[in-house]
């Protein structure tokens, strides 16, 4: 599977990286593509274009705080959680997006 | 051991020698041995308030044991990260309601260090979630494993 995500926190940077390699890992252990933007303190990181969300198969939304230009995941097939649970277990995260979208 | 690089200052302690069981206590005690053993000064207090500040806005425990806290000081001009292990677990409030045993702490300059810290600290829990990093910290008996560990993590500074 191709999966987008965007990590996002509220105190400010630290698990918003956290999750992104938390996706990251699971994901290509799992043997996905996968690219991962933050949206932390520092703004928009490792940007989503409209051409790999488009080709994405899910888009991940990992966020406690309402995202930047938001409007680009409209109409994309997604799935939103909460930060900690990106950081504690991704790996069920995406097994049951395997499940769902099997 | 202390040393200081062109990025930032480095303290690395394998063994902290400690009876202190709170993380308050700790961080007191750990702000301590760093300024003693440190090339550069700088007040303490004022770093321990600004870390307490920010750990009173939600814990700093990574989970796996390990905690990132991290605060300012208006007398450094570079960052300073210091890594340290503690014999024993302390409660941190973590996530995943593990003690804590890996102690990575964060000092920024007050002045223009925002971008700084943010790199710093995007840089370090990006890379402390890798499972080879956490297993080479928490097998790292000496200052000098401990350390070629640390550099990797803060290499693409």
């Amino acid at each position: 599977m191709k999966i987008v995500a965007v990590t996002a926190c509220a105190t400010g940077v630290a698990h918003t990286f956290m999750a992104k390699r938390a996706i990251e890992d699971a994901a290509k252990k799992r043997g996905h593509e996968v690219k991962v933007e933050t949206q932390g303190a520092t703004g928009i990181e490792n940007t989503l274009t409209r051409k790999e969300l488009e080709e994405a198969d899910i888009l991940i939304l990992a966020t406690d705080i309402k995202l930047a230009r938001s409007e680009r995941f409209e109409n994309i097939k997604k799935v939103t959680i909460p930060v900690a649970t990106a950081i504690k277990n991704a790996n069920g995260v995406i097994k049951k997006i395997e499940e769902k979208l099997a | 051991m202390f040393e200081e690089q062109d990025a930032l200052f480095l303290y690395i302690n394998a063994n902290v020698d400690t009876q202190q069981q709170s993380k308050e206590g700790i961080l007191k005690e750990v702000l301590k041995l760093i300024q003693e053993s440190s090339s550069v000064t700088f007040d303490r207090h004022e770093v321990y308030r600004s870390v307490k500040e920010r750990e009173e806005i939600s814990t700093t425990g990574f989970g796996e044991g390990f905690a990132i806290p991290h605060g300012k000081s208006s007398d450094l001009n570079k960052p300073l990260v210091a890594v340290m292990k503690l014999a024993y677990g302390v409660d941190w409030e973590a996530m995943d309601e593990e003690e804590v045993n890996t102690v990575i702490l964060l000092i920024v300059p007050e002045e223009n260090g925002e971008a700084q810290h943010l790199k710093l600290l995007s840089k370090l829990s990006y890379n402390l979630m890798d499972d080879e990093i956490q297993k080479a910290i928490r097998e790292a008996q000496t200052d000098k494993a401990l350390h070629s560990t640390v550099q990797a993590m803060f290499t693409e500074l």
